[in-house]
């Protein structure tokens, strides 16, 4: 479903962050990705992202190039991905119900479809403390499960998460890996596929799990 | 900076407004303040009085014109010797000097009718030893319109450039202030052109707004002035030839404004989209 080839990216300063990365993800599931700073994972997650492009190769999701896409593409792809920011970037003018439920409004669902599950999920992450209360108002480890359920909602073929565990305690993390692991294998028939970059060894090493080393810019298993 | 921008609009629509009003009612004002649009001549000094009432008739068949003052050399005399009652004392032979004014006439023009064209036209005809007008007064008039004209040009391409420039600073400020959640709804699938329906919704609202009330103030003056002339029975006439802004008036401004709404528009949501969507 995710095939990455002959991937290069370089900044302005000449200097390849990624350098003819191939991969390609044939299982559903959920994958590590570990890397030193620097090594170039947000890089990675930009362009699966589509936040940015490759400065050559192809990255094809579901056979479709996402390397070249106009505007309406690139929105219409990004229905199709959950991206968990390693702060958040929970809107703090919304509750955190309005904030999980942003993704199935950008996509025009029913009030009363956005309502059900909006529910279904609230009982399944535990999210009713906090779900009518302001993001700037709950805890760090409150606005991250919120930052989880947002990207759950809309049921994305593609999780993308960038360091999610980088504030949390070490029970929250594996509370955390363990919902998104849950979720790669309940997706539908086919599954999802879930990205987690770390740089947190600890977080390796409790959760043994497929792992992929981002290094000299490449990846391998 | 939201409630700036719709202030300034605001008072941007009521100058443009008030200045559109004034050049369209001008003319109209200008010539009711001349009181009337004459052209007047003099006949040569020998012709006799059949002559001069057949002329002015035909003449006045010809240009249809609105009426005709004959003034004969014995009302001219005594016209005359009203304001200088020295002659009065026989110190000149009456009838001597009677013969030495010629008949003269005051055409009254229609207010349509192009006076320097009817009075070069009858210059022509050579009937007459003297071609007095208004001209004067009209070539004042139509610099003094011409001034209003270029002025109201000017302030109109003032008015639309910086209306223009104020509407992509202030959805920029929009822009920037939303940033973050812009971006963060980006991310997750809002498509480009829902921002530009929203914000296009968000300031078009104000936009219209300020307009009407702009429009709203020049109507208040209009008739705030009409009010007060009601009052000043020799301003009537001018009164009674002004008129509110013409459709054609109305239908500039909102032309004018729009078009300097969207290419402000167009410029601030232009950067959006590069920002949001350009992969670089
Ligand atoms: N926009 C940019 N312009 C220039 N260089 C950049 C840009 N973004 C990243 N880099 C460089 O690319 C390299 C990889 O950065 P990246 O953020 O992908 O690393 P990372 O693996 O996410 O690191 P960390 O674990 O610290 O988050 C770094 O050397 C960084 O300086
Ligand atoms: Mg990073």
């Amino acid at each position: 479903m995710l095939k990455l080839r002959h991937v290069y990216k370089t900044y302005q300063n000449d200097r390849h962050v990624l350098r003819d990365l191939n991969f390609e993800a044939n299982e559903s599931g959920l994958y590590f990705i570990k890397g030193e700073s620097g090594s170039g994972k947000t890089t990675l997650f930009k362009l699966l992202t589509a936040m940015t492009k490759p400065t050559s190769g192809e990255i094809f999701f579901n056979s479709v190039s996402i390397s070249n896409l106009n505007a309406e593409k690139i929105s219409e792809y990004r229905k199709n991905v959950g991206i968990i920011f390693q702060d958040y970037k929970l809107i703090s003018s919304l509750t955190i119900a309005e904030n999980i439920a942003l993704p199935l409004k950008i996509q025009k669902l029913s009030a009363t479809e956005i309502q059900k599950k909006l529910n279904a999920l609230t009982e399944k992450l535990n999210l009713k403390d906090f779900i009518n209360e302001y993001p700037d108002y709950i805890s760090g480890g409150q606005q991250q499960k919120a930052a989880v359920a947002r990207a759950l909602i809309g049921n994305p073929e593609l999780i993308i998460a960038d360091e999610p565990t980088g504030n949390l305690d070490a029970q929250n993390s594996s509370g955390l890996i363990q919902i998104l692991a849950d979720y790669a294998e309940a997706h539908s028939v086919k599954g999802a596929t879930v990205f987690i970059a770390t740089h947190d060894e600890s977080v390796l090493q409790k959760n043994n799990r497929r792992t992929l080393t981002l290094q000299n810019g490449q990846l391998n298993s | 900076m939201k409630y700036l921008f719709g202030l300034y609009l605001t008072f941007s629509v009521f100058f443009s407004s008030l200045v559109l009003w004034g050049y369209q009612n001008a003319s109209s004002v200008l010539f009711a303040a001349s009181e009337k649009q004459t052209l007047s001549f003099s006949f040569q000094n020998d012709v006799a009085k059949e002559f001069v009432e057949e002329k002015i008739q035909s003449l006045s068949t010809k240009y249809k014109f609105k009426a005709w003052t004959l003034h004969s050399p014995a009302d001219q005399y005594s016209e005359f010797t009203k304001s200088f009652t020295m002659y009065n004392q026989g110190a000149f032979d009456s009838e001597e000097i009677i013969k030495l004014i010629p008949y003269s006439v005051d055409f009254i023009l229609n207010a349509e009718q192009d006076a320097s064209q009817i009075q070069k036209n009858i210059a022509e005809e050579n009937i007459f030893q003297e071609t007095g007008t208004a001209k004067n007064w009209l070539d004042k008039l139509k610099s003094i319109s011409e001034l209003v004209e270029n002025f109201g040009r000017g302030l109109f391409l003032f008015l639309f450039l910086t209306t223009a420039m104020m509407t992509v600073a202030t959805i920029r400020i929009l822009i920037l202030k939303d940033d973050a959640e812009i971006k963060v709804r980006s991310y997750l699938g809002e498509s480009f052109n829902a921002f530009v329906g929203q914000y296009l919704l968000k300031t078009s609202v104000p936009c219209i707004f300020s307009f009407c009330i702009g429009l709203l103030m020049t109507y208040i003056v209009y008739h705030l002035l009409m009010l007060k002339l009601k009052h000043l029975p020799e301003f009537y006439f001018i009164m009674a030839r002004l008129n509110f802004l013409s459709s054609t008036s109305v239908l500039t401004l909102v032309v004018g404004f729009s078009a300097a709404f969207l290419f402000g528009y167009y410029f601030s949501i232009r950067q959006l989209h590069s920002r949001l969507y350009d992969q670089d």
